[in-house]
């Protein structure tokens, strides 16, 4: 220990030999500041200048009328009969998607996670993949099977065979679709929860008698609530802020996020002000949603530390061809748009009408136009996941490790801003901000990765801040008392143990802004055109050459499965966000 | 590893505050070179914070903290060329033994040559070597402990802080390594501080305990001294079990038992200032006595269990007190008996656990509590 | 410390690479005005609210035209966004031209988003903006659609918005109506029929619909036959009965709504004199002759001719909605409007 720094550091202290502490000598209890206190600031000063500065022309004219401040823009949202009827829809068909989704995943993952069936990695694979769905089409596979003129509606008609409802358009396909798309994140939840429940605790319920079922309900299921309520709160938030899906397959029902969105963006008239508020309202309720997830969360955290791994239970017969057959039923149709979208790449199109005619002419098409666009897309996305990585490891241990009172609070606040804002709105914001002024990034990549790394930072830092909460403080400091500097120990100790998280949010985090439409397509310009363009600019008009968009959604789907599979392979659970 | 570089320690009215609650209310404690105290206490009592204020993991509310004189009260942990050993051991689990261990050596800046050397020499002493290239889930706890102790003698502390380092080992590993633990801190000659719960691992161990109490200290003295003359109630029922009897002390060394008790009492060490008082009786200072004319105490025979080297019986005193003795012989009675305890030895504390808080300039003297209300 | 390294470096490559992209993207999207913009050669920065389809063939040609000149094209999901892009990028424009979306959608934009631009082949179109912001670039008129799958009696089809208010639609399907709200051709469509009848035609229309998100859902929901009767653009239906939909066209014999597609220059464009050229051109002959032929689209010129099978204009009752009413107070119309469909339920 260099002497001279100890000298630096003594200061005088006036009453040293004061006997037990009549009147101590206060000294402010800090934490020492020091360069993560700089790193906060650093984090908070980009954080606000990229997603809060940007969007506060929301607030602002969420808040004003008539040229002052007002609610009024809210109470005209609130008394006006087609939103109040798009809260409602949203509301309910959020919560009905969210319960439905845990219903159909949860007795999946227990079955998986409980007893010795075959293709067990073949399943988990199957239920990472399907976290991601094809963007934008998926609504549309539905539709083109099961519409009232759909390939399958009117090939069972053919055969006498009459499906319980004339078509899939309305509210109904909404939930449907969406259970679907996300049942997969509640499964891998759900499983994960379901394996690390240690074994002896069902031995102990069954010792005092309880039967199989009993134990089940009352002892494996409650412990899996942590996992459940988590997977209900992505499935309902997915819905209740997604735009496309009900728009294609909604059949016109209002709903929050498409009347928000024709507020903004209406060919016919707009109120920007109307929307702001609306949006405002969804923010509300979203963060309402996360609130209660929160709090839910803490009644129930159960630390569950097993030292043994969970056995799986041998099964056969009848049973295990039923477990089998309901796991292939729930992937099966989690993968009908893929499916959909590889066979419809594969057939012609002319002016948007499906032809069963063969054809590779669809992917000999977009390879003569739109190659560099696979690797455009892949650099955008992959840079701004590493950015979006690194922003939310800083995040994450600034809020899990030092609570600055202020500072930690308001970093993670803002961080979960981008989750409801749409993208389009999102975009907007990213324009007038920086469309002029100081720094002008409209017409660039980097906007492109601004946007990508805003919309995902939310879900990046939720999982590894998930991580952190598992790493022991004492590991930190441990390396602090063999002479590591803070900065240090975070990127040597700290950073490795979460390396996992690191490396499975980022993923998720690349493959969402791989698949990321309605904010690129409004900041995008020659030459950054990404795959979800092509794919969209193909299918934006009803005359459009689907089957183009059909094959570039192919070529994404690959592009992003081939490294999910590799890291799959080398972290063995990859879970979601 | 040459000796010898452990430094003096010095608490000075150190208090810690945290929101809600007030860890420690100025505790004062000073920790030769090269010994090895203990900070012994129940849970909640202030005794690990103490220890990660003397690592730097906490900032200390008021008081000083001095390493040989001087203040480092507000030198960060990663300059204070601490070693510490945590509860939980905290290896770095993606890191090999090795690794782990050649941490800090790296972070010194030292040689290729000479870390390897270190870490090979560390090892040796632990009697862990050749499990450098293991990683620490392939280790029992107990190795992992010896990792972790190993990582921190490597660096050639200044001084060792270990935090319960034993208590999550099984009982015969943890008394194996009571003494492997002494024998490395005599011969690095380090100054080690030791938090523990454990007072038979207090007594052992320690050239110095200090046990804390409610964010003070109560009493610092040898393991003899703690022992056969505790200062306090806190201190005398906290080690051992004792039979506490209240009474006054007459300031002159002698002891007026609330209970009655026949013939003269061996002397006391020490004395208190006339007030109230309790008498403090270990089981091993007592004798059973069935001759009940001639005992100090007479009781009821509760129970009476032979456990190897001897009897230890329990007998219900006139006052419901539950008093515990240690016999070699048999006992004649039968339980619901009557018979008779001889005092050996005994110690004398006052009587409220709280003394030594009001004995401080502003508290009220000692006459004013005669006076209270007592026989 | 390897960590550490790897680390750093990471991050050192991510912020690299991104300065580099954008600074490729200077070069490509910020060149300064006039450094090498000619009504000759140079850029256009082409925002478009078609899709390829109608973009392609026309582009294809214009750079046959005008070798010199590339075109950069950027789409945008439909007329409400490609306006909000202009008008969001007011302060430091991008783009150069915006087509597509009807005259109605470019002169409610904000002042000061399009270009105040006299150009040669104004005088060739049927209609001109008195303030020259919008050019007009094609026709569209919107036919009843009937899906014949789902109507099989060619005698019931409807013949008129009146017939659509005809109280048997109610059970024989849904007519699919995109709400007025989402899209500019479903407005054109309530003007036409508000200003053909009167406002309480809607109480027997109403009840028949079923208002849908959006034109793309009413036009593919009769084709598949998810809804029996619809509106669709009459270039989308044509080219769809003839790739073997099973649609029946009908134009209304009381009102037939329609609208002037156009295209505009952006004010403040980086590349203005390419810019002009592109739409002066979109307005040639050729060009609108491309409309008609691969498009199926009419013509905004009088002397093209209409698409084969498609009638000539004078033949149909052409709507002409009161601007003061349909133009100016959009908020007043379609606040009716819901009124209107509240009661229909």
């Amino acid at each position: 220990m260099p002497s001279n720094d100890l000298r630096e550091r003594v200061e005088p202290l006036e009453e040293t030999l004061a006997p037990p502490a009549p009147v101590p000598v206060k000294r402010r209890a800090s934490r020492r500041p020091g360069v993560w206190l700089l790193v906060a600031l650093g984090l908070l000063l980009l954080l606000a200048s990229t997603i809060v500065l940007p969007q506060l022309r929301l607030v602002g004219e969420a808040f004003t009328d008539d040229g002052g401040f007002s609610f009024a823009n809210f109470i005209e949202f609130f008394t006006t009969p087609r939103f109040q009827e798009a809260i409602l829809n949203s509301l309910v068909v959020a919560v009905v998607a969210g319960v439905l989704a845990c219903a159909v995943a949860v007795p999946a993952a227990y079955v998986l996670a409980q007893f010795d069936l075959p293709g067990r990695n073949g399943f988990l694979t199957l239920a990472t993949m399907a976290t991601v769905s094809p963007p934008f089409l998926g609504a549309y596979a539905w539709v083109l099977l099961l519409g009232r003129g759909g390939i399958l509606t009117t090939q069972l008609r053919a055969w006498g065979i009459e499906l319980p409802f004339d078509t899939i358009i309305g509210p109904g396909g909404i939930v449907w679709v969406t259970v679907w798309a996300t049942q997969a994140l509640v499964f891998l939840l759900a499983y994960d929860a379901f394996r690390a429940i240690d074994p002896s605790l069902d031995e102990a319920s069954s010792s005092v008698g309880a039967g199989p079922w009993r134990t089940r309900l009352r002892i494996v299921l409650p412990m899996a609530v942590p996992a459940l309520v988590t997977g209900f709160y992505m499935s309902s938030m997915k819905i209740f802020t997604d735009f496309g899906t009900p728009l294609i397959i909604g059949g016109g029902t209002p709903m929050l996020p498409t009347a928000v969105y024709y507020e903004f963006l209406s060919e016919v008239s707009t109120n920007p002000a109307i929307a702001s508020a609306g949006s405002l309202v969804m923010l509300g309720v979203a963060c309402i949603a996360l609130a209660l997830q929160q709090w839910a969360l803490r009644r129930r955290t159960y630390a569950s530390v097993s030292s043994r791994r969970r056995p799986l239970q041998p099964v056969r017969g009848v049973k295990k061809g039923l477990m089998i057959a309901y796991l292939g039923v729930v992937f099966g149709l989690s993968f009908v748009p893929h499916l959909v979208v590889v066979g419809t790449s594969l057939l012609t199109w002319k002016a948007g009408i499906l032809k069963w005619i063969p054809t590779f002419d669809n992917y000999v098409r977009l390879f003569d136009e739109n190659l560099e666009v696979i690797l455009m897309s892949l650099l955008l996305a992959g840079i701004a996941c590493v950015l979006c990585v690194i922003v939310a490891v800083l995040v994450a241990y600034l809020t899990v490790r030092r609570r600055y009172s202020v500072i930690s609070p308001a970093l993670n606040v803002i961080t979960m801003v981008p989750y409801i804002i749409p993208g389009t709105v999102l975009a907007i914001g990213l324009i007038l901000a920086f469309g002029s002024g100081p720094l002008i990034l409209t017409g660039t990549a980097t906007i492109l990765v601004l946007a990508y790394f805003i919309r995902r930072i939310p879900y990046v830092t939720k999982s590894i801040e998930a991580a952190l909460t598992q790493v022991h403080p004492a590991l930190e400091e441990a390396a602090m008392s063999v002479g590591a500097k803070p900065m240090r120990a975070f990127r040597q100790i700290t950073v490795p143990l979460v390396r996992p998280a690191i490396v499975s949010g980022g993923t998720v985090g690349f493959l969402q802004m791989v698949t990321e439409l309605s904010a690129t397509v409004m900041l995008y310009s020659v030459p950054f055109i990404t795959m979800t363009v092509v794919i969209f600019t193909n299918a934006m008009q009803p005359a459009s050459p689907f089957g183009v968009a059909s094959a570039m959604t192919v070529v994404l789907m690959l592009a992003v499965y081939i490294p999910l599979y590799f890291v799959r392979r080398k972290f063995a659970s990859v879970t979601s966000v | 590893m040459e000796r010898g570089n452990g430094v003096a320690v010095g608490v000075e009215a150190i208090s810690k505050e945290f929101p809600g609650h007030v860890a420690l209310k100025g505790v004062d404690l000073e920790i030769e070179a090269r010994s090895f105290t203990t900070l012994l206490g129940p849970s909640g009592c202030g005794k690990t914070t103490l220890l990660r204020i003397l690592a730097g993991f906490e900032t200390a509310t008021s008081g000083r903290v001095t390493f040989d004189g001087r203040d480092i009260a507000r030198m960060p942990s990663w300059k204070r060329n601490i070693g510490f050993v945590f509860q939980n051991y905290a290896l770095w689990p993606h890191m090999s033994i090795r690794d782990n261990i050649a941490y800090g050596l790296k972070l010194r800046k030292l040689g290729k040559e000479q870390i390897a050397e270190r870490v090979t020499e560390s090892l040796r002493m632990v009697g862990l070597d050749g499990r450098a290239e293991a990683f620490p889930g392939q280790l029992s706890g107990g190795q992992q402990q010896r990792v972790a102790i190993a990582r921190a003698l490597a660096l050639r502390p200044n001084v060792l802080l270990l935090d319960e380092p034993l208590s999550n080992l099984d009982a015969k590993m943890r008394i194996g390594m009571r003494q492997e633990l002494l024998r490395l801190q005599r011969e690095v000659g380090i100054t080690a501080v030791y938090v523990t719960h454990d007072q038979e691992e207090a007594l052992e161990m320690s050239d110095q305990v200090a046990v804390m109490h409610d964010g003070r200290i109560d009493q610092v003295g040898s393991p003899q001294a703690i022992y056969e003359t505790p200062e306090t109630a806190f201190v005398a029922s906290f080690i051992g079990h004792v039979t506490l009897l209240g009474g006054v002390s007459d300031g002159a060394g002698g002891f007026r038992s609330d209970l009655p008790i026949a013939g003269a009492l061996p002397a006391f060490d020490g004395a208190l200032p006339t007030g109230r008082a309790q008498l403090v009786l270990r089981p091993e200072d007592l004798d059973l006595v069935d001759d009940v004319e001639h005992a100090h105490l007479r009781g009821t025979l509760v129970r009476s269990s032979y456990h190897g080297r001897g009897y230890r019986s329990a007998l219900r005193l006139a006052d419901g007190t539950l008093c515990e003795v240690d016999h070699r012989r048999p006992v004649a009675a039968a339980p619901g008996e009557e018979a008779g305890i001889r005092v050996g030895a005994a110690a004398l504390v006052p009587e409220s656990d709280d003394y030594y808080r009001e004995a401080a300039p502003e508290a009220e003297s000692a006459d004013d509590l005669v006076a209270a209300p007592a026989a | 410390m390897k960590h550490g390294r790897k680390f750093a470096a990471v991050g050192i490559a991510a912020v690299s690479a991104s300065l580099v992209l954008s600074g490729c993207s200077a070069i490509v999207g910020g060149q300064p005005a006039g450094g090498d913009d000619s009504a000759e050669s140079g850029t256009v920065v082409v925002y478009a609210a078609h899709g390829p389809e109608v973009t392609d063939p026309i582009i294809a040609a214009f750079e046959k035209a005008y070798p010199d000149i590339s075109v950069s094209l950027t789409a945008s999901p439909g007329t409400g966004e490609l306006i909000s892009r202009v008008e969001s990028e007011m302060k430091n424009p991008l783009g150069d031209v915006a087509w597509g979306g009807s005259s109605e959608n470019y002169a409610a934009a904000s002042d000061g988003a399009f270009a105040t631009v006299e150009l040669e082949n104004d005088e060739a179109t049927v209609v001109t903006d008195p303030e020259h912001k919008w050019h007009a670039t094609d026709a569209l008129f919107q036919a009843i659609a009937v899906n014949t799958e789902r109507v099989t009696d060619a005698s019931s089809y409807p013949q008129s918005f009146e017939d659509l208010a005809d109280p048997k639609w109610r059970e024989a399907g849904q007519i699919a109506f995109a709400n007025p709200r989402s899209s500019g051709t479903s407005y054109s469509l309530l003007a036409a029929m508000v200003t053909a009848h009167d406002w309480d035609f809607l109480d027997g229309f109403l009840p028949n619909a079923k208002v849908v998100d959006g034109s793309s859902q009413m036009f593919d929901g009769v084709r598949t036959g998810e809804y029996a009767l619809g509106f669709i653009n009459e270039d989308l239906g044509a080219t769809w009965v003839a790739e073997g939909a099973p649609l029946e066209l009908v134009y209304p014999s009381d009102v037939v709504s329609n609208q002037i597609g156009v295209a505009a220059v952006i004010e403040g464009a980086k590349h203005p004199k390419a810019a002009e050229t592109f739409v002066n051109y979109l307005m040639s002959k050729e060009a609108q002759q491309l409309m008609v032929d691969e498009v199926g689209r009419r013509s905004a010129r009088t002397d093209v001719a209409p698409p084969a099978g498609l009638p000539a204009a004078d033949e149909l009752k052409l709507a002409a909605p009161d601007p003061a009413v349909f133009a100016t107070d959009k908020d007043a119309v379609l606040t009716r409007f819901d009124e209107k469909l509240a009661s229909a339920k």
